[in-house]
């Protein structure tokens, strides 16, 4: 334990954290447990075609220069291939981890395989929701949920990938709970 | 005490036109400055007939520009919100409803002072509006202007209160010097020892900077009259260089240490910083007078630095946070210079009371810490050094002298690194020539934020993010179950706290 929490400089490796609370620290609601939502399975299907799009042009780009430089096709192929791959892969396996959780008093996101990240707002430290859509999002009916702190722009909190109705749902819900808890 | 009537719309002083007619002037001398240097040049005669002409016709038409602003420039009150319209061509209308008020600031530079009028600032908390700054009133307008919108700010944040069974306290502003003898005074002795104690090499970076930016602008008509100088001396110049580097080293320190003891006299002179249960206010400047005052509930963090120097006076730096629009501007902080140890206790116990209800318990960045920080500022760097050695083989000792200083400096700031937490409190400390402490109640958290790559994922670790009004914090590498233990600590902390944030 002490080993793994690394405090020996301090010499207060046996100790717990918070161990002097009034509360009984088993009593704090933890995250492990919450169950996260997994988003629309489209916006998947979304990003994988946004990604498309701007592998595509950029493919389009290379073979232009591969001409004019008298490059091997393959040469240029054979990296483009390897990437679009490791997108998809990224993509695929990323998918899973992405999702939101609402409790009574907070509202979280977590994604990222490579660069995991999960945040959590509290309720009574909202200051607005937004539902947004983007161009790509429209075809397949998505639509994004961003929750602003006064924390900064780095701070904010932002859903992808619920149906559209869902979305203004959850903003609805969001913005109840969070005038609620204000 | 001038009777307010803001029903209707009104004008700043007319003395106003003054004052904007030399912030204008600026802006003009700016834009015109490099047409006059590239047009003219510097042999040409500057009392000419046709430049005299000109000058005049920009200073008329400049004037024009700042009387129509002033005739554009109004505010006033409609319901619950405070207006100023303003604009030429674009017309603004801001409205601030009164409960958006952070701070009602006065000020006053050098014109104003001459003029004998005074600039007023209104602070909002909101992203979306932005500053308000009314250039010119009779001082005692102002005053009573600020008693004003704060009452009202009041009023309507009381109202909101009373509405909710909520126990909050009520910022209460108003002049605080009145009743306290302040907490810190400077005298033109701690002033000059302030100065003196800067981090120079900063202040004579940034300084290179600007003149750097600005020489290089010129430099056409700067350079060209030494020009057969410079060519005559290049080569012993650049023979000497190892004789010429101490003394232009030297220089350089010497008008680094003018430059920060003139600015420590123009910002610090006569300062004096107030501490009681409603707030801190500041009072400081020679030329330009400022004035300003953060109410307890405001207040989002406060810092303590020092460095080196002032380690031998035993100085701090406080710095008090508050909700700013704009994350980097640092003028959302206040900064009070030449703070003793007894002094920020003072600070601390007033604001911070409970940080002698329970201990702290304090936790370290894990060993990776050290490694990440060794690579990146030691084995990086000296790899590149050593691929100065095509250049010249001596200079394959460079890395290793890179890294003999290196690895002592990384070491110890990784291990500087760390936070203390109690019941109520959170501490993050950092640096070990440049210390810097940082003191947060966790109900002022807006949102926590955890993060981990692929290699912290073997290891275990995680960098946790604390996001404030006041600017954000980050733990590197700190333990993952640790930082998990204290993510839903502070989370029920913030969720259960009925206290406002601000």
């Amino acid at each position: 334990m002490s080993e793994e929490l690394n405090l020996e400089p301090s010499g207060i490796g046996q100790k717990r954290l918070f161990e002097n609370l009034e509360i009984d620290k088993n009593q704090i609601p933890t995250m492990d447990e919450v169950n996260f939502t997994n988003l629309e399975k489209d916006f998947l299907w979304m990003r994988i075609t946004s990604w498309s799009i701007f592998l595509f042009i950029l493919l389009g780009f290379l073979i232009i220069i591969g001409f004019k430089t008298d490059t091997a096709i393959w040469k240029i192929s054979a990296p483009w291939l390897a990437f679009l791959i490791l997108i998809v892969f990224i993509e695929l396996k990323g998918f899973k981890i992405k999702g939101y959780a609402i409790r009574q008093k907070d509202i979280s996101y977590k994604s990222g395989l490579i660069f995991f990240s999960m945040t959590s707002v509290p309720f009574n430290r909202i200051q607005h929701v937004e539902v947004s859509q983007g161009p790509i999002a429209r075809l397949f009916d998505l639509a994004s949920v961003k929750v602003y702190t006064a924390g900064g722009s780095t701070s904010d909190l932002r859903i992808g990938g619920l149906k559209k109705e869902e979305a203004h749902r959850l903003r609805d819900h969001i913005s109840h709970l969070s005038s609620q808890h204000a | 005490m001038p009777k307010l009537d803001l029903s209707k719309p009104q004008r700043q002083s007319p003395i106003g036109v003054g004052v904007l007619f030399f912030k204008k002037l600026r802006v003009a001398i700016n834009i015109f400055i490099s047409i006059i240097v590239v047009q003219f040049g510097f042999q040409s005669n500057l009392s000419s007939l046709s430049f005299m002409i000109i000058v005049a016709i920009v200073l008329l038409i400049v004037f024009l520009i700042a009387f129509l602003h002033f005739r554009k420039f109004t505010f006033y009150v409609e319901e619950d919100s405070f207006i100023i319209e303003k604009g030429l061509v674009r017309r603004d209308k801001v409205a601030v409803p009164f409960d958006r008020i952070q701070s009602v600031h006065i000020n006053q530079n050098l014109i104003q002072r001459i003029l004998g009028v005074v600039g007023l600032k209104v602070d909002t908390a909101g992203s979306a509006i932005k500053e308000l700054e009314i250039s010119a009133l009779p001082k005692s307008y102002a005053r009573s202007l600020q008693e004003y919108l704060t009452e009202q700010r009041d009023a309507v944040l009381k109202e909101d209160l009373d509405s909710e069974p909520v126990e909050v306290n009520i910022p209460i502003s108003g002049d605080l010097k009145a009743k306290k003898s302040p907490l810190i005074k400077l005298d033109i002795k701690d002033i000059l020892r302030i100065g003196i104690t800067e981090n120079h090499l900063k202040r004579g970076l940034i300084l290179f900077a600007i003149i750097n930016g600005y020489i290089w602008q010129y430099e056409e008509f700067l350079l060209a009259p030494f020009e057969e100088l410079v060519t005559e001396y290049e080569d012993y110049v650049m023979g000497e260089w190892l004789f010429l580097l101490p003394i232009a080293l030297a220089a350089f320190l010497v008008v680094a240490v003018l430059l920060s003891l003139i600015q420590a006299i123009l910002r610090y002179f006569d300062l004096r910083f107030f501490v009681d249960e409603k707030g801190v206010q500041l009072l400081a400047g020679l030329v330009k007078k400022a004035e300003y005052q953060i109410p307890v509930n405001k207040i989002q963090f406060i810092k303590w630095s020092s460095n080196p120097l002032r380690k031998i006076f035993g100085l701090k730096t406080i710095s008090v946070k508050q909700a700013g629009s704009n994350q980097a501007n640092d003028k959302q902080s206040m900064v009070v210079p030449g703070s003793s140890q007894e002094q920020l206790d003072v600070v601390l116990d007033e604001f911070y009371p409970e940080r002698h209800d329970s201990t702290f318990v304090s936790f370290q960045s894990h060993h990776f810490f050290k490694i990440q920080l060794l690579i990146l500022f030691g084995i990086l760097p000296a790899l590149l050094l050593s691929l100065l050695f095509f250049y010249d083989p001596w200079f394959l000792l460079s890395p290793f002298l890179w890294l003999l200083i290196a690895i002592p400096l990384a070491m110890k700031f990784a291990v500087s690194w760390k936070i203390e937490c109690n019941k109520d409190l959170i501490k993050f400390k950092r640096g070990w020539i440049f210390p810097k402490v940082v003191i947060i109640k966790y109900y002022k958290i807006q949102n926590l934020k955890i993060n981990q790559n692929i290699f912290q994922r073997k290891r275990n670790t995680v960098h946790l993010d604390f996001f404030t009004a006041g600017g954000n914090l980050r733990m590197w590498q700190l333990d993952e179950k640790v930082a998990k233990e204290l993510y839903d600590y502070i989370l029920y902390k913030v969720e259960s706290s009925e206290a406002s944030w601000m």
